[in-house]
């Protein structure tokens, strides 16, 4: 449970927030301590000052110590209860005390010129100056000393409770601070919980549901586009499985159908020995073809999980092509076509794949070629790839008919399903296996021709 | 000739038994991996044929043990799982070849006599002779009633293939790999149609007819009158 809730970011965030709001809040509270501190005291000195310079103008009006001068000095004091003021003409001998008892013995007997005084008597706190002067335009030359002092237990007093509420604003505001900072974390997340009920809600019967970007909040926004993408993904991956799963079945079904109906047909009544060989033979061509679609389908499902891209070599495509000719040799004398190789090259590949890939290219060349006609391949070889066409010629194909030309199962004739026991699968094991080398393959056709360019990027080939 | 079927699939089971008994072969058939690692070890077989995934042990302990035990006899497993990783595995452990399923029972016959050849001395004359035809292989001349025949270097070697392994029924994948070193299941009828100008050039001016086409298992030469 603690784990789980520091792993929230919402809840980092707000302590971090709060505590980095703390310390400033503490920061501040001590410079507006100091700043009122300050300001008293300097008020007091001002007013201490004052009274002192006033004290002088007095002492210099009466340069005896008489009568007049206890009352001037007296009434100097009215309206100024905290404070206290000692005058002694010459030094020591005391000509006026506001209140006795309250000046402590250990300031005149230390007295500091220059600095503030500090004293408590009867829990009373006072902060005082003293001020000594020598008369040097008077006869008698008498010095003085002036003792002024003011009570600052007010002041302390209003300190302290200002120093407890500064404290309570700042834990209150942290306080605040850190909800605040929760709750607008937990807000601002909010898009993040929008893009998991989403996610939550896709399955396989509803990939087309899509995040908003527009609205989304600029960090969060490549983040839904990329889920976006890859929902993408996924549904085209799914359609495709989906596509491929009928047109699986469809395949499947029709060699499954001939086997049924032969079967029943065949055992209606009895017929002779040859008859049921017949329908057994015929039974075996069937099988042989279904064999063939599973063992292509098994390929194809390899070859694109990325599998089995083992021993690659070194490969003449010149040795290649002519070891594949002599295989096809015997078909394309049937039609009475001629191979032409032009060019050379070689590429880095795994030698059995390869010779799947470029079998099914020539077998179809011979198969959709025009009798009489001549099949060039043309290798080139630059530095950073090898290319090479397989060309026959044949009717046009038109370009959504070649846009679909390396789909399972696709035919450019829809009559003619299954034309030479192929199993409708080889252009897309071709496909697979050069996409597996890294190598790609593009089918173009026009005035009578059809070709396809394979090129292989050079990178994988040892110099 | 005494073969050891390993086989849990009932099915599969009695046809293989029955297409081996037919074939010539005596047949023993057992369905779960502890029978058949018994019968491997007591009993001498000349060929041992084996599922790879069985009831009790599997195959690829049989084959183990087999070996363990210094018995040589060849050994072919049948797998479904067309993975190279199996096939380098029961190779390792001492199998002497493999089929995936489904294969072509033709395909199994021609696999079993090639293995049971494989011990044997290999007749490697330079000429073969079956009937009129005369096979010479270090001239590379083909001769029927004294007549010479022209051969392309391909025509001849799916020639010597055939009079080499007379008799036994050739599939067209195994000619496919033999001759062009085609090692997959060619979408074509190549094999057909080269074997078809082979036979227009060695058989149709003259009697016997060698080259027999058995419908859906493949090719076999064979003289008539032998049969």
């Amino acid at each position: 449970m603690r784990r789980k809730l520091f792993n929230a970011i919402s809840f980092r965030i707000a302590i971090i927030f709060s505590l980095s709001t703390v310390t400033i809040l503490i920061i501040m509270g001590f410079v507006i301590h100091l700043g009122v501190t300050q300001h008293f005291e300097s008020e007091d000195r001002v007013l201490l000052e004052g009274k002192i310079q006033l004290i002088q103008n007095l002492l210099k009006q009466h340069p005896t110590n008489s009568k007049e001068l206890n009352v001037a000095l007296k009434d100097s004091l009215i309206g100024h209860d905290n404070l206290i003021v000692q005058v002694e003409r010459p030094v020591n001998q005391i000509v006026f005390n506001s209140a006795q008892m309250a000046i402590a013995p250990q300031v005149i007997a230390n007295p500091d010129l220059d600095h503030w005084i500090r004293w408590e008597v009867q829990d009373k706190n006072y902060r005082g100056l003293v001020y000594q002067n020598i008369f040097e335009d008077d006869e008698d030359a008498q010095s003085t000393q002036i003792i002024v002092a003011i009570d600052t237990s007010e002041h302390m007093l209003f300190l302290n409770e200002f120093k407890h509420q500064l404290f309570y604003i700042c834990l209150i505001a942290a306080l605040c601070l850190m909800f605040l900072g929760w709750f607008a974390v937990w807000r601002g997340l909010r898009p993040i919980k929008k893009i998991a009920k989403v996610a939550e809600s896709i399955s396989a019967q509803n990939l087309s549901e899509r995040l908003e970007v527009e609205n989304t909040p600029t960090e969060l926004k490549s983040l839904t586009i990329a889920f976006n993408e890859m929902l993408d993904r996924l549904e085209s991956a799914l359609e495709k499985l989906s596509d491929f799963s009928s047109d699986l079945a469809h395949e499947i079904r029709t060699p499954i159908n001939n086997l049924m109906t032969q079967t029943q047909v065949c055992l209606s009544r009895s017929r002779d020995i040859d008859a049921y060989k017949e329908v057994l033979f015929s039974n075996l061509e069937e099988f042989e073809h279904l064999a063939r679609i599973v063992s292509d389908m098994l390929f194809l499902a390899k070859a694109e999980n990325g599998l089995n891209l083992k021993n690659l070599q070194t490969i003449h495509l010149y040795e290649e092509f002519n070891t594949l000719f002599e295989f096809y040799d015997a078909l394309a004398a049937e039609k009475n076509m001629m191979f032409h190789l032009f060019g050379s090259g070689k590429v880095n590949a795994n030698i059995a794949m390869l010779r799947r890939a470029l079998s099914n290219l020539i077998s179809n060349a011979i198969k959709y070629g025009k009798p009489n006609s001549v099949i060039q391949i043309k290798c080139q070889q630059t530095d950073d790839h090898t290319s090479f066409s397989i060309e026959n010629e044949g009717p046009t194909l038109s370009p959504e008919q070649l846009s679909r030309l390396f789909d399972r199962f696709y035919r450019t004739d829809a009559s003619r399903q299954r034309v030479e026991d192929g199993t409708g699968l080889g252009l897309a094991i071709t496909k697979s296996i050069l996409t597996l080398h890294g190598a790609t393959i593009q089918a173009e056709s026009r005035d009578g021709l059809v070709i396809f360019t394979i090129i292989f990027k050079n990178e994988y080939l040892p110099t | 000739m005494r073969i050891l079927l390993v086989e849990d699939e009932q099915k599969t089971g009695d046809y293989l038994k029955q297409g081996l008994s037919e074939a010539g072969y005596i047949t023993d058939w057992v369905t779960d991996g502890l029978t058949g690692k018994q019968y491997a070890l007591s009993e001498d077989y000349d060929v041992i044929i084996l599922d790879v995934m069985l009831p009790g042990v599997d195959g690829w302990h049989i084959i183990e043990a087999v070996r363990k035990n210094g018995k040589t006899m060849p050994i072919l497993f049948l797998t479904a799982r067309d993975q190279i990783e199996d096939r380098v595995k029961g190779l390792e452990l001492g199998a002497d070849d493999y089929l995936v399923k489904p294969f072509a029972f033709a395909e199994l016959l021609a696999r079993i006599k090639s293995l049971l050849r494989r011990g044997q001395q290999r007749e490697d004359s330079n000429l073969i002779i079956i009937a009129n035809l005369e096979l010479d292989i270090r001239k590379r001349r083909v001769t029927r009633e004294g007549q010479r025949i022209d051969l392309t270097a391909k025509e001849f070697a799916l020639m010597e293939l055939f009079m080499r392994r007379r008799g036994e029924i050739l599939p067209r994948a195994l000619i496919a790999s033999q001759v062009w070193d085609m090692n997959f299941d060619s979408d074509t009828n190549v094999v057909e149609v080269a074997i078809k100008r082979l036979r227009n050039k060695i058989d149709s001016n003259f009697t016997p007819k060698l080259i027999q086409n058995i419908r859906g298992m493949g090719y076999v030469l064979e003289v008539e009158d032998e049969a």
